[in-house]
């Protein structure tokens, strides 16, 4: 279990920052960032630009994402932004529309 | 340590600045700058703090708030927990050791 979980029905609108492993259900607006890893879990919807470890994407994300380590679409994710990562995977079943840079 | 009606845990690395609204509960061991109002129970953990007003169904303090408390049902002050603004509640308990300056208003008539 994560270390934070923002829940479904939860809405938090502003700016969030973390060192521990962040899982969100509910409603983030403004930024979000953890030196760990940041899961977006499905029926989840963030409005923000997200920078974390590891990034995992199963809800609705509009905003740009950095990973130090990997991003990961996956089924049913939806993502509208640029990412920057070292390491994409997109999941048959994720839509994505951005631009990637992996820092080539 | 965790009960099942809290949904949502903000841990003890997890700051947060501005508002958090919603359902369910709440348990906050980190820090929190901005208003909190939520429809559930909440618990601020020992170590925690939140700057700004706060609002639930009830509230069970062992850390730090800084600004007006509103709750439905009753609030715990622990013993290591620090409180100042202005209160109403239906009950307020206060531990020894509890630091509290509030204006405190527990709705209520007194029938002469």
């Amino acid at each position: 279990m994560a270390g934070t979980v923002i829940g479904e029905g939860l809405t938090i609108e502003g700016e969030i920052t973390s060192d521990d492993e962040l899982a969100v259900e509910g409603t983030v607006r403004g930024s979000l960032s953890s030196t760990d890893v940041i899961q977006i879990l499905p029926g989840a919807v963030v409005q923000a630009d997200i920078t974390a470890a590891g990034l995992g994407v199963a809800g609705q994300v509009t905003g740009n994402v950095t990973a130090s380590d990997r991003v990961d679409l996956q089924a049913g994710g939806r993502l509208i932004g640029d990412v920057r990562a070292a390491r994409l995977t997109i999941a048959d079943g994720a839509s994505f529309k951005g631009n990637v840079d992996m820092d080539v | 340590m965790s009960d099942s009606t809290e949904l949502s845990v903000l841990g003890p690395s997890t700051r947060v600045t501005g508002r958090i609204t919603g359902k369910g509960g709440l348990r906050i061991e980190g820090k929190v700058k901005g208003d909190v109002s939520i429809t559930g129970p909440a618990v601020l953990a020992e170590g925690a703090s939140v700057e700004g007003s706060f609002a639930a169904e009830s509230l069970d303090l062992g850390g730090d708030i800084e600004g007006n408390v509103s709750t439905e049902g009753g609030i715990v002050v622990r013993a290591n927990a620090r409180l100042r603004g202005e209160v109403k509640s239906a009950g307020v308990a206060i531990e020894t050791g509890a630091k509290v300056s509030v204006r405190l208003n527990t709705p209520f008539e007194i029938e002469f």
